[in-house]
């Protein structure tokens, strides 16, 4: 275990830094003040990740996996508990392949499908941690 | 050829020389940083003698090589400028195309610095524009209808007229089915899955609108294309997507959501609302706006800006050219896919 501060704290910091200090320090210059809020921004999705990033992608591979084997889609099937975050990553990964595999054979397009609504929620969770203030209608 | 800021601004001036007839000084030029795909400069030219005598304030273009989506040559776009500014479209003019490669290593042109600024938030937010923005979205929709006054019958260039025409013909029917086809393939290239980006080109393949007149259509009319002032728009700039098409693609391009930089309640590029912008269209076009069409060609806008955002990021990831906006831009791939899912429910 570190010490502390955590990794969310330390960020917390950095953006503070960003805002308070660096920005105001490049007004003359639109172009490095865009990208240095951009990075700003960036921080801000980090942050959400470390926090709800593991816990949106165990609810997707369980979502995706449900929907292929109650579809007869043949998949790799492994145990998420055993896996670190980036092997989950690997794994997810590999089960939107076959499921948009599957859209593009099927040519699904139905927007009252469970599959609309089903991939609709791997977006919102997406969002949530990329831009919470989307608006996502939740 | 790779050629450093000073060699370039020699080559340039002994080629202006000799192509102007009339000693040309390069006296300033500064690096833009410009589009993904081009290599830009502002750079102020004294010629001593000849037509073209006097001082002149100019952008030069040319390619970097690399091309995202479909985007057009640097011959081509000049073509383009040239094909609407004399048709009255307001545009910086352009001068002295140059296809020899053996004189800097890409073709490139010139054209005329315009004033003001195109940035998103300058325009929907800053309160020097407040007086301007009516007579601005007016101007706009004037210009927009002068663009789709050109069509591939005007056009004289045989070779412009079918570079233009993006899609292959595997649909020669059918723009929408063409667009899709081309979208398709580019996805089918992207290194990761994303199964909404298949769900909605089959619902557009599903849906497909039908297209009344082929147009010349900009390919990027949005804010962040159009240069303002405080005296109203100065000029539409960056023709590298034009392409024969319909109507509603640009209409609705200006309307999606991504381009109206947090003014959502203003649906036209966050600086007028929708309705508004479709009858100042309607009065300068004679021709009424199909709002249904729109919504489909805003479904189709938002899987290609989709699209080309998690291209961007491969931009990045693949080493071609890195940099945080380029990374940033693949993060918001899905707010593009679930605005074209939500348009989609909507539409029902």
């Amino acid at each position: 275990m570190q010490d502390r501060p955590d990794a969310n704290v330390l960020l917390e910091a950095i953006q503070d830094l960003i805002i308070k200090e660096i920005l105001p320090a490049l007004k003359d210059n639109d172009a490095l003040s865009y990208k240095t809020l951009v990075s700003w921004n960036m921080l801000g999705v980090i942050g959400r990740e470390i926090k709800y990033g593991e816990i949106f992608l165990d609810k997707e591979i369980e979502r995706v996996s449900n929907f292929l084997r109650e579809n007869s889609i043949s998949f790799v099937t492994t145990d998420t508990e055993e896996k670190n975050y980036l092997a989950k990553m690997e794994l997810c990964l590999s089960l939107n392949e076959k499921l948009t595999d599957y859209i593009r054979r099927k040519k699904i397009a139905n927007e009252d499908s469970e599959l609309w609504s089903l991939v609709k929620e791997s977006l919102s969770e997406k969002l949530r941690i990329t831009n919470p203030r989307f608006g996502t209608g939740e | 050829m790779n050629l450093s800021k000073e060699e370039l601004k020699n080559t340039l001036e002994s080629y202006l020389t000799n192509r102007l007839s009339g000693k040309s000084s390069v006296t300033d030029m500064i690096p833009l940083s410009g589009g993904a795909c081009q290599d830009n400069y502002l750079l102020d030219l004294k010629v001593d003698s000849g037509n073209f005598s006097g001082e002149h304030r100019l952008v030069f273009r040319t390619d970097k090589g690399a091309s995202l989506l479909a985007s057009l040559s640097r011959v081509d776009e000049f073509k383009v400028c040239e094909l609407t500014s004399s048709a009255g479209v307001k545009t910086p003019k352009p001068y002295w195309l140059e296809t020899d490669t053996n004189v800097i290593g890409n073709p490139f042109y010139f054209m005329e610095r315009i004033s003001g600024k195109a940035t998103g938030r300058y325009i929907v937010k800053d309160p020097s524009l407040n007086k301007v923005r009516k007579a601005f979205t007016e101007e706009l929709a004037d210009n927009l209808a002068k663009i789709h006054r050109i069509t591939p019958n005007s056009c004289k260039d045989e070779t412009l007229r079918d570079n233009l025409a993006r899609h292959k013909g595997k649909n020669p029917n059918s723009i929408a089915l063409e667009a899709i086809a081309e979208l398709r393939e580019q996805v089918s290239k992207l290194k990761e899955p994303h199964p909404a980006m298949e769900l909605i080109l089959n619902w557009l393949e599903k849906n497909a609108a039908d297209t009344d007149s082929e147009v010349l259509v900009h390919g990027d009319f949005r804010t962040g294309n159009f240069m303002v002032s405080a005296e109203g728009l100065q000029g539409i700039v960056d023709w590298e997507f034009a392409h024969w098409g319909d109507r509603h693609e640009d209409i609705a391009w200006l309307c999606m959501r991504d381009w109206r930089f947090g003014k959502l309640n203003k649906e036209a590029g966050g600086f007028a609302d929708r309705k508004e912008f479709y009858s100042l269209y309607e009065k300068y076009s004679g021709i009424p706006v199909d709002s249904k069409k729109v919504t489909y060609w805003e479904i189709m806008g938002n899987i290609r800006w989709a699209l080309g955002s998690a291209q961007q990021a491969e931009r990045h990831l693949s080493g071609a050219d890195k940099g945080i906006e380029l990374a940033a831009i693949g993060r918001r791939t899905c707010e593009m896919e679930f605005e074209a899912m939500r348009l989609i429910e909507d539409a029902r």
